[in-house]
């Protein structure tokens, strides 16, 4: 793409500059001016035309405005002609790798450039294809490619917002797409609350994510196959588990006294502990004045581990879950909410001591090897806001959070991917420093994104609520300044999480059930032909 | 060119490239309005003019006061204060050629003025293969909204196929950008 002069400035402000121009260009699209030896890459916030015709032109609509102008004496070219205001990002500077801005707003006059692919380039930290990059899609208004860092991708969280059916798990897809591909051979796990990520167990057997020896894996843990170990559980984690309101001090007394007895018991082999040693552990707390406690807590107690989800001795496998180039799809689909919220909470706080461990060199192949994790690990959170809720508390809130603000150090990534941001832990939602934002209706939820994120302009956020599906903002520390993207298509197949054709459905329905229902009719109307 | 009995008047004052008094002769027929079209003759062509407003108030002490000498200077209201001398604007010209819009050349003093009749109305505003009054732009601060009314309301009656079109332009020249 040569670069050609679309326009010359107006006028500029203290925030941005206006220039004239015949055409047309959408929020969010880039053009560049000179400034010295260098070209400034400036965004477009919005534009407007420079002159409209008059209403009283344009009150019948059988009678073509422009006519009338052109009756009147008006030249309508005039009519033609955009102001379109736009904000300065910067020069690029290779020693640094940054946009820096000049400082310093063109001047009336100044020759407004199309921007070629060259400069337009630099908003990308990667190349598309080199290792450690993730091709997303193309800049707003070109065929730039789009690429994202994934070392800062993974290693500074990520978060992506969008509301409903605006193309988020799609998203999620072409993200995962290109971490598992052969340049980046990342270890993924997505926690799946809908079951809609099954479809990409696709890329193992799809050869265009082989490369050589690499062939990718997908591993789908069902509903039943996720186990709680009763031993990986904290006293304050059984009391939250078992108490319904009605728990008394001198029960959580009782319970924690039975739960440290059972831990610092000399004569076990192992930190683990059975449902059935800890309940009689409990028992063994009678002492003919506390017998209404013991039983109301063992009463709470065995109501607990009836669950089939805390089992005596399996639990999260890290190590069969995270390896490089192996993507574990977690689905959760049909566990209650709160089944949910104590898994990521065990997952999590595993994953951080895991990796903490295996940094500080307390675990190694020989020593505690199923907490030996000597690689960093991207863990996707859909519907986040139930894991770290704004308001209300969750259990996996705590870690969640520890993890945003300290994972970095261990190489834990979290993408936390919400459809309501405003119901998203506003802390949680500002640690994740790269965001792909889209289309989001809700004044709560566009308000929260204006408070939590920072990289984003006001400008660009206006944008919310008109990108269409698959168009995202995508900012933060992954690239070198916001944009405008149009989410490049899946090699995959599409997510499930699409709406539904329903009146498709129910005609298609009530044509099947027709067909196989044998009708009666009166003698007298049948004609059997005989 | 134009029959004599149609003529109502002579140029007794050029202003302006664009701008003529005109004194009416005492055998026109009837006074003229703001909006009416008028033609003076310019060399082989005729400006297609507009009355813009029309000179009765000359005070008849100093017409006394005036010498034969300084008539030429202050005509026409040296003269006939029974008469009316009429404010036109040029907009155009209208040839054999065709139709052009705007003047460059102002007639003479005692050039001939006559009422257009409604083919040469429609003729200059028949302009460049479509009905046209391009000069209500370009003319809209020297001739005011209140002349252009009139030429609306002259029109009205002269171009009918251009009603759809003036109705928007009125409501533009009365509205003066209140909507």
């Amino acid at each position: 793409m040569s670069e050609c002069v679309v326009g010359v400035v107006l006028t500029h402000t203290r925030e941005g500059f206006s220039f004239i121009t015949k055409h047309s260009f959408a929020s969010g699209e880039f053009v560049c001016y000179r400034f010295g030896a260098d070209r400034v890459l400036a965004r477009v916030s919005y534009t407007e035309p420079l002159r409209d015709y008059p209403v009283e032109f344009l009150l019948d609509p059988e009678v073509d405005a422009e006519a009338v102008a052109v009756f009147y004496g008006f030249d309508t070219n005039d009519y033609r002609f955009y102001r379109v205001h736009a904000l300065v990002v910067g020069y690029f500077d290779r020693r640094i790798n940054e946009f820096i801005n000049p400082r310093m707003m063109p001047l009336s006059g100044t020759r407004i450039k199309r921007v070629d692919d060259t400069i337009l380039s630099d908003v990308n930290r990667v190349s598309a294809g080199e290792v450690g990059s993730a091709h997303i899609g193309t800049i707003l208004g070109t065929k730039t490619d789009a690429v994202l860092s994934v070392r800062e991708l993974v290693s500074q969280h990520l978060a992506i917002i969008a509301a409903t059916g605006a193309g988020k798990s799609y998203t999620v897809g072409v993200i995962v797409e290109e971490l598992i591909l052969a340049k980046n051979m990342a270890s993924v796990l997505i926690f799946d609350p809908h079951g809609e990520y099954g479809v990409l167990s696709d890329i193992q057997n799809d050869h265009s994510f082989w490369e050589e020896d690499y062939r990718p894996r997908v591993r789908i843990v069902k509903p039943n196959q996720i186990k709680i170990r009763l031993g990986d559980l904290t006293p304050g984690d059984f009391i939250s588990i078992i108490d319904d309101g009605n728990m008394s001090e001198k029960m959580k007394t009782l319970f924690v006294e039975a739960y440290e007895r059972l831990k610092k018991d000399e004569k076990r082999l192992t930190q683990n502990f059975t449902k059935n040693e800890l309940r009689e552990t409990i028992e063994g707390l009678s002492d003919g004045t506390n017998e209404s406690s013991i039983t109301g807590l063992l009463w709470r107690y065995d109501r607990m581990v009836r669950e089939p989800i805390f089992d005596d001795y399996r639990s999260i496998p890290l190590r069969d879950y995270f390896q490089p180039g192996l993507l574990t799809i977690m689905d959760v689909s049909g566990i209650g909410e709160w089944k949910q919220q104590w898994i990521a909470t065990i997952l999590l706080r595993h994953l951080f001591d895991a990796r903490e461990g295996t940094d500080n060199e307390r675990y190694s192949e020989e020593l505690r090897s199923e907490r030996y994790l000597p690689h960093p690990v991207f863990v996707i959170l859909e519907e986040a806001h139930r894991f770290a809720p704004q308001s209300g508390d969750a259990k996996s809130k705590q870690i969640l959070k520890t993890i945003l603000s300290e994972g970095r150090k261990f190489g834990i990534g979290v993408c936390m991917v919400t459809q309501r941001p405003s119901k998203l832990d506003a802390d949680a939602l500002s640690q994740c420093m790269t965001q792909i934002t889209m289309r989001i209706i809700n004044p709560a939820d566009q308000k929260q994104i204006e408070q939590s994120i920072e990289s984003v302009s006001r400008d660009l956020l206006a944008e919310l609520p008109a990108l269409t599906r698959g168009q995202a903002i995508t900012s933060g520390v992954a690239i070198n300044t916001p944009i405008i993207v149009n989410i490049r298509e899946r090699r995959t197949t599409q997510i499930r999480g699409t709406s539904k054709d329903a009146p498709h459905v129910w005609r298609k329905h009530r044509r099947d059930k027709r067909s196989e229902t044998i009708e009666t009719r009166p003698s007298h109307e049948l004609d059997i032909g005989v | 060119m134009v029959d004599d009995d149609a003529v109502f008047g002579e140029v007794v004052r050029v202003d302006g490239v664009n701008a003529y008094v005109v004194k009416a002769g005492f055998g026109s027929s009837r006074e003229s309005g703001i909006g009416e079209f008028v033609g003076v003759e310019c060399g082989g062509s005729v400006v297609v003019c507009v009355v813009t407003g029309v000179e009765r108030s000359i005070p008849e002490d100093v017409v006394s006061l005036l010498s034969f000498e300084m008539e030429s200077k202050y005509l026409p209201y040296s003269s006939d204060l029974g008469r009316s001398y009429y404010l036109v604007f040029g907009l155009g010209v209208l040839s054999r050629s065709g139709v052009r819009y705007g003047v460059r050349v102002a007639p003479q003093v005692r050039s001939r003025v006559w009422r257009l009749e409604d083919d040469a109305i429609r003729k200059f505003h028949l302009y460049d293969g479509g009905v046209s009054v391009s000069y209500f732009n370009r003319y809209r601060e020297a001739l005011g909204d209140d002349v252009l009314l009139a030429v609306v309301d002259e029109l009205w009656r002269v171009l009918p196929e251009a009603q759809k079109m003036l109705v928007p332009v009125r409501k533009y020249l009365r509205g003066g950008g209140a909507l």
